[in-house]
């Protein structure tokens, strides 16, 4: 009997040896207290400079008519000839990037900061992710986004509550303002609350142009847009992610797609080599490239398949590429100088101060061309460029909206489609791209060209991105699906 | 302990049975050879006295006075009752069915298989080494009612998939525990994590099992049968006992085979041969596909310029591009054993190794096996010890498939049919090279990938286990075992840097640039330690009651290790080596570790041998559970009646055998490691799905940053439940000439754990919780009918056949009762349902009028529904297998049909050779213009409504034709799900037992020569005209089931094998 206890013993005393249950936390991963709000507030920087300048940039491109599909690849034939819809996935990335990637993670540093300037910078960059949530789908849940499980299908709320929602956050949080240095790590605006009131300036801004020009509360808006211009209190430089260089996973994310894709995808479209030659822009052969004839030639939006039946063999060496070069570990623009003097150039003109507006339109042409490194020499003294030799106040506002869309090239494509929409400026050419090819007559330079294989029924140009599956698919509340034709609220026009 | 221990004990003391005053010895031998049985059992026949007998088939047995017959017994052979005498000889004819067999069952207890309540179907060794298959499960593959065997991948030594009684976890692992002489072996697959880009496939862990160590191997099905072994047998197990040393007349006891093995394709596409090389109906001269005009005998140029040469072709069809760019795989193995015992111990001892070169050229493919087994016992008293060591190594090559540039297929697919596969062979000639191959569209010449490409996996395996066995009391049995498993696998990847290579070449810009190539090495260690310790109690009571129960203590730890790095840019660019890049290598690790302990027991009584009752139980703690949750204890009962017993004997000449069975049963399972808790993740973002994504941290900034996890962890998690309730009943007539084994099964798996989708706008992508429940209801009939059996000549066929109905019964309603399985994002994707059997199939179809007419756009082509679809399952309707011998004084001809009806998988396959214009299906109409069949057109008013439809109208155009065929056809994506049904022809196996005679005067002792054919032939449904429908690219579990990404070809096997036994 007592070599059964014993070997009973022996063998329970082996077994519960390792008997600690109380092992499963994972290893892999810090333990959450670990993680800092200053480790997490990078993090959402980055989602959000990625959402726009890697898959927005991309798309955008095409919609704002710079980019096209190049003849003999395939990878954004949907993007050229807007065959988009929900089962495109066009947004799916963003969706998820900046809900759960930015937006949750600046909710995390908000739940746990409690410095007013961290507030603040945290309440701007969420400003700046709704807005381009708005932008690009108009409705989008916002009063019940963000709460995990708590609400598994949040309501959707119209865009121009989000825009409210969002412009009166800012307020608040600027007003919360007690002059207490930030203490995140901040890549982006380096820690600098002036620059951060600057950068929710110009947001205001671009908001408040949009919001009156989709006609909500426009008097309102037009007062508060144009004591704005007048303060002049805005960020220096660019607002940009300047993070990248040139090694395996630290390139430009847009580039990096462009590399992993080896073929090239991407060729410079009509309008924008038109407008670049008849301004005379030397900013031409900043990322595009001759085609092998020597010459600066742009493809017709939509028409890579369409050639064929004009009777044109059209091949890669016909057409100007894109050059990826300059866009190796370029950084994420997310509000370019040069789109901000050009939006204070518009409020002065429009209700302000017209010499103010002139500084602001140059200072804006100037800025882009710093930024590419370039110099802006007698650019500005071409007859489609200069202030002074417009004819009238509506010509110089049509030349800031024109010379906008030319700065915005490989810089905020995002923006570029978005000004577009809202000023319809390029206008669109009345002649279908057939014509315009036939007969370039019918054409003025720069204009956007409905793409010759159109595949919105309604015709015309992109005007929003459909709602994202993973939302039609995982929220019951996501409203009815919408047509590339529909617009967003702001763009009323 | 101390209590239970004293009542058994009472109850021994109790139950006294009469003196004993007779003895008897004899003999048992085998019928087949007169080879004395070992260890047979010699039972009093109303009593319980008995013996077993001894190494040379000897017994000697005292019974009591009124005992007159005799049972004897052996596993595998059918019983004798013989009338006591003093000494009595008795010859055993080995059982041909299923009846008569001996069973192990849960925790290695032999059972008479028509005891049992439950569903465990045994398998004899011999017909898992008949086959000749690398591993133990390819063979079983159509041949057991409820199992369904697959290959996940042709290639060699890739894993095997085993679903028992069909899927019913939606996250965990549905493949069934295996447990090698009672201890659990790690069965988990090394696949690749993306096979979309680069898929392989190195095996799964059952695999390093030589089958021809293999004694017997039970398949435990139902939850009654399962639950002892814990969580981790929810989808069933599949015990696997080993050779042990046999007492030999003579010397050490030798048997060795060796065979060969010829392999070659089985099913490639069907491709068309009216249009070659060019796009929208013109000529190209780099284009990846046949979308040209049509072949005219013409001589087209082609490729690149190189040195002012471009090559010519004639514009004709290569109808065997494809077919002969494979070649013969040959496989040769070898394998030998000794083995011996004395009156106390026991030993076997074996040694095996296969090399197979699949039927890609080259050695690209391959797969190299060696295993080693030691296995021991001694008897010391009431102690026995015992132990088993098994070493297995193996190496495999693998060449990857998936889109990317170094997927050999996939670069296959898409070849223009006018241009030779195998002229490609020469890689010193420039146009060969991938600088300047005839297209820079994302693929290069495969033998260039086969070639330069290095893709290798390497696992050195050891495991085995210590018993100690210690008989007390008469009655009791205590027993500790240990057991270790443990393999450290290593995987090494390189792909050359071709953009250093082909620098000026004319695919350099446009596709070698940013192939700077990537060297990949990484370490995984697993490791399994199980322990266990179990009392038995085995005593028969009075005349009619027989006890048997067992109580037992579980421990069980497992761990995982991972190490991985990787670097790109090399500076040699073909020198696989960590060290040559001038670019920082990026590294990652991870690591697991999870724990349980369990208490369990079980009892069963049998009466009569009539009425078999067992109860069982187990409790569970598991470390990866919430504390709170972490105890869970799971019940079973089963009830067998042989209600034959009571038919009188005339009766039984027609019935000779009925048995009903019915159990109940449950399991729990635990949930994965580290679900409980939500993380933080080193930051990364990718919005367009491309690239490797560049991610923190930046070194420019000199910033790390890391990003609240999009996983919401749960702290009230509780363990998975399956209940299973299940029916049988077994009948055999005529002295077992026709039999059969029927089962009705209802089985629950309800608290499923998973990571469910969340729409991302609530902050999370996926949140872990306890979700919905899965239902499988099936009927499994196995019918074996011996129609001749003259002389020496018999004749036996079997047929079995499962259905399975599976269904989703309930998931979170505010979640829209929907949970994604697998799927392309945005694309085709296989769904978890309400209502809906598990794993459907949703994909974009076109747009239908109310009488089933396609609505067309104003191109004429199909509008896209924007709502996904469901469009099928990944089920099958049915299984079926249908197996023949014939035998004839020691030749036997055995021929198996495996059958499978129903149910779609996604062929990536089909999608690219629809893409390329390669597919038989391309050439519809002679890719003269067409108006898509059954169509309309929208009429719309002003505002944009639908008023109506007309005829469409609008033919497309070469333009169009390609579009259309690129989006699917007439069904779009639904087009891609093509359906898996298949009859394929198993095996054929013909062997030959030479004369013994032969032999007599050497010391051979016996010559078996057989011819065996695998994979011979598969027969699809005229739709699929791509793929053989049992590839996978996704691993060998439940997201396997979603299909093939441009997968390796499956191939068909035939070799012979040489057994001598010495």
């Amino acid at each position: 009997m007592k070599k059964i206890y014993l070997l009973l013993t022996f063998a329970v005393v082996l077994s519960l040896s390792s008997c600690n249950l109380d092992i499963n936390d994972d290893p892999n991963y810090p333990s959450s207290s670990d993680v800092t709000p200053d480790l997490v507030f990078p993090a959402a920087e980055n989602a959000v400079a990625a959402a726009v300048g890697d898959a927005m940039f991309n798309y955008s491109g095409f919609f704002a008519q710079y980019f096209e599909q190049r003849p003999e690849a395939n990878q954004y034939n949907n993007e050229a000839e807007l065959n988009i819809d929900e089962s495109t996935n066009l947004f799916d990335r963003c969706y998820r990037t900046l809900y759960a990637g930015a937006l949750a993670d600046i909710k995390n540093v908000m739940d746990r900061v409690e410095n007013k300037s961290d507030l603040f910078a945290c309440t701007v960059l969420r400003a700046y992710a709704f807005q381009l949530l708005v932008d690009n789908l108009d409705q989008v849940p916002y009063t019940e986004a963000l709460q995990g499980s708590a609400n598994t299908n949040p309501a959707w709320d119209k865009g121009e509550d989000v825009y409210k929602g969002v412009l009166a956050e800012m307020d608040e949080a600027e007003a919360a303002l007690d002059g207490e240095p930030m203490t995140l790590t901040d890549p982006l605006l380096n820690k600098s609350v002036s620059q951060w009131r600057g950068f929710a300036n110009a947001l205001r801004l671009r908001m408040y142009l949009r919001l009156i020009d989709g006609g909500i509360n426009a008097s309102e808006y037009q007062s508060k847009a144009v004591a704005l211009a007048k303060a002049g209190e805005f960020f220096t430089g660019n607002v940009a992610w300047d993070v990248y260089s040139n090694a395996d996973g630290q390139y430009n994310p847009w580039y990096d797609v462009a590399r992993a894709l080896g073929t090239k995808n991407h060729v410079a479209s009509y309008p924008i080599v038109s407008y670049y030659q008849a301004t005379n822009d030397p900013r031409m052969e900043y990322a595009i490239m001759k085609n092998d004839a020597g010459e600066y030639v742009g493809q017709i939006p939509g028409a890579k398949t369409v050639y064929k039946s004009w009777g044109v063999d059209w091949k890669n060496k016909d057409v100007s590429a894109i050059d990826y070069t300059p866009a190796v570990f370029a950084p994420i623009y997310m509000f370019t100088q040069s789109e901000l003097q050009f939006l204070v150039a518009e409020t002065q003109l429009r209700w302000g101060d017209k010499a103010a507006a002139k500084a602001a339109y140059e200072a804006g042409v100037q800025a882009d061309f710093a930024s590419r490194g370039m110099s802006v020499g007698t650019f500005l003294n071409g007859n489609r460029v200069n202030w002074d030799a417009q004819a009238s106040d509506g010509d110089r506002l049509n030349m800031i909206y024109m010379q906008k869309w030319a700065a915005l090239f490989y810089r905020d494509h995002m923006e570029a489609w978005s000004e577009v929409r809202r000023t319809d400026v390029p206008t669109t050419c009345a002649a279908p791209a057939k014509q315009v090819f036939e007969n370039p007559t019918v054409y003025s330079a720069g204009q956007m060209i409905v793409p010759a294989l159109n595949y919105i029924q309604a015709g015309g140009l992109c005007k929003r991105v459909p709602y994202p599956s993973t939302a039609r698919q995982l929220n019951k509340n996501t409203p009815a699906a919408k047509l590339l034709s529909d617009r967003v609220f702001w763009d009323a026009k | 302990m101390k209590r239970l221990l004293s009542t058994l004990m009472a109850i021994c003391l109790i139950v006294m049975s009469a003196w004993a005053n007779k003895t008897v010895s004899g003999k048992v031998v085998s019928a087949s050879d007169n080879e004395p049985l070992i260890g047979a059992t010699v039972q009093a026949v109303g009593s319980s006295q008995g013996t077993s007998t001894d190494l040379d088939g000897q017994f000697t047995v005292t019974v009591s006075d009124n005992v007159t017959q005799l049972r004897i017994s052996c596993v595998g052979y059918t019983p004798q009752v013989v009338a006591v005498s003093s000494y009595v000889t008795v010859a055993l004819e080995e059982a041909n069915t299923m009846i008569d067999e001996v069973v192990v069952t849960a925790m290695g207890i032999k059972r008479e298989a028509k005891a049992l309540g439950v569903s465990a179907t045994p398998i004899k060794g011999d017909i898992i080494a008949q086959a000749r298959t690398n591993d133990v499960m390819s063979s079983l593959a159509g041949k057991v009612a409820g199992v369904q065997i697959g290959e996940s991948s042709a290639d060699p030594g890739s894993s095997k998939s085993v679903i028992i009684r069909g899927v019913s976890s939606l996250s965990g692992s549905n493949q069934p525990l295996y447990v090698v002489d009672g201890v659990p072996l790690n069965n988990s697959a090394t696949y690749s994590g993306d096979g979309l880009n680069s898929g392989y496939d190195f095996g799964n862990g059952a695999s390093a099992v030589n089958p021809n160590d293999v004694e017997s191997m039970t398949i435990l099905k139902g939850a009654a049968a399962t639950a002892l072994y814990g969580s981790r047998a929810g989808a069933g197990v599949i015990l696997i006992t080993t050779k042990k040393g046999t007492k030999q007349s003579r010397g050490v006891g030798i048997e060795y085979n060796g065979g060969l093995q010829w392999e070659s394709v089985l099913r490639l596409p069907q491709m068309q041969n009216g249009f070659g090389m060019g796009w929208y109906g013109d000529h190209t001269e780099i284009e990846n596909g046949s979308w040209g005009p049509a072949f005219d005998g013409s001589q087209q140029l082609y490729g690149w310029v190189y040195n002012h040469s471009q090559n010519l072709k004639s514009y004709l069809p290569i109808k065997n591009n494809v077919k002969d760019f494979f070649s013969t795989g040959f496989r040769y193995s070898n394998s030998i054993s000794f083995n011996g015992a004395t009156d106390k111990s026991t030993y076997f001892v074996s040694l095996s190794q296969i090399n197979d070169d699949g039927i890609i050229p080259k050695d690209a493919d391959t797969y190299t096996k060696y295993t080693v087994s030691a296995r021991g016992s001694h008897r010391e008293g009431n102690f026995t010890f015992s132990t088993s060591l098994n070493y297995a190594f193996q190496r495999n090559h693998f060449v990857t498939t998936g889109q990317k540039t170094g997927s050999m297929y996939n670069s296959i697919m898409q070849t223009p049919r006018d241009i030779s596969i195998v002229e490609m062979q020469d890689l010193d000639n420039p146009f060969n090279t991938p600088g300047y191959y005839y297209t820079p569209y994302g693929v290069t010449n495969p033998y260039y990938i086969i070639e330069n490409f290095q893709n290798e996996y390497e696992q050195e395996r050891f495991y085995g286990n210590l018993q100690l066995d210690y008989a007390f009391l008469k009655y009791f049995t205590a027993t500790y075992r240990f057991g270790l498993d443990t393999n450290t696998g290593h995987h090494n990847y390189g792909s050359p840097n071709m953009a250093a290579l082909y620098v000026g070449t004319p695919n350099y810009d446009d596709a070698l640039k940013d192939l700077t190539g990537e060297v990949s090495q990484s370490i995984t260690r697993r490791r399994e330690i199980d322990q266990n310790f179990m009392l038995t109690y085995d005593q028969q009571i009075l005349e009619d009651w027989h006890v048997n129960a067992q109580l037992g203590f579980n421990g069980n730890e497992r761990t995982y290790k991972y190490l991985g790095s990787t670097v790109t840019n090399l500076t040699i660019p073909m020198w696989y080596n960590l060290s040559n890049s001038a670019e920082i290598p990026s590294t990652s690790q991870s690591e697991w570790k999870r724990r349980y302990l369990a208490v369990f027991g079980s009892a069963e009584v049998a009466w009569r041998n009539m009425v078999y009752l067992t109860l069982q139980g187990r409790n569970d703690w598991s470390s990866t559970l919430p504390v709170n949750n972490r105890s869970y204890f799971y019940p079973g009962v089963s009830l067998s009646f042989l209600f034959s017993e009571l038919l009188k004997p005339e009766q039984r000449n027609i019935i000779n055998f009925g048995k009903f069975r019915m159990a109940w049963g449950r399991t729990g399972n635990d949930a994965s490691v580290y679900m409980t808790n939500s993380v933080f993740a080193q930051a990364a973002a990718a919005t367009s799905g491309f690239g490797n994504g560049s991610s923190f941290p930046f070194t420019k900034v000199g910033v790390n940053a890391y990003s609240m996890g999009n996983v919401l962890g749960s702290q009230n998690l509780s363990p998975e439940m399956t209940t299973e309730f299940e029916l049988g009943l077994n009948m055999a007539f005529f002295q077992n000439r026709f039999s059969f084994d029927a089962a009705y099964y209802d089985r629950n798996t309800d608290k499923q754990i998973f990571s469910l989708n969340m729409d991302p706008a609530t902050g999370y992508t996926a949140q872990n919780m306890n979700l919905g429940k899965i239902r499988n209801r099936g009927v499994e009939f196995l019918v074996n009918v011996t129609p001749v059996k003259v002389g020496g000549f018999q004749w036996d066929i079997n047929w079995n056949f499962t259905k399975n109905w599976s269904k989703v019964i309930k998931l979170p309603e505010e979640l829209g009762g929907i949970a994604t399985i697998y799927g392309l994002s945005g694309g085709t994707s296989l769904y978890a349902i309400e209502g809906e059997p598990l794993g459907v199939f949703k994909a974009y179809v076109p747009q239908m009028t109310e009488d089933g007419k396609i609505i067309c756009d104003g191109e004429g082509q199909p509008l896209v529904n924007p709502e996904q679809q469901i469009v099928g399952s990944m089920n099958y309707k049915y299984m079926m297998g249908f197996g023949t011998t014939l035998s004839y004084k020691g030749i036997s001809l055995t021929a198996n049909l495996d059958v499978r009806h129903g149910g779609l998988l996604y062929s990536r396959t089909k999608d690219i050779t629809y893409f390329t214009g390669n597919a038989i299906q391309t050439a519809y109409n002679n890719r003269n213009p067409f108006i898509v069949p059954n169509s309309v057109q929208q009429i719309l008013d002003d505002d944009g409504n639908v008023t109506g439809y007309t005829e469409n109208v609008t033919p497309l155009d070469e333009t169009g034709i390609f579009t259309y065929w690129d989006a699917g056809g007439a069904e779009l994506d639904r087009a891609f799900l093509v359906d898996k049904s298949y009859v394929k022809l198993r095996n054929v196996v013909l062997s030959w037992q030479l004369p013994s005679k032969w032999f007599a005067k050497c010391f051979i002792t016996g010559v078996n020569v057989s011819f065996f054919g695998n994979n011979l032939f598969v027969w699809t449904p005229k739709s699929n005209t791509f793929i053989d429908p049992e590839a996978s690219s996704f691993g060998n579990d439940l997201e396997g089931n979603y299909g093939e990404y441009s997968a390796n070809p499956s191939s068909r096997k035939f070799g012979f094998n040489v057994q001598v036994k010495f």
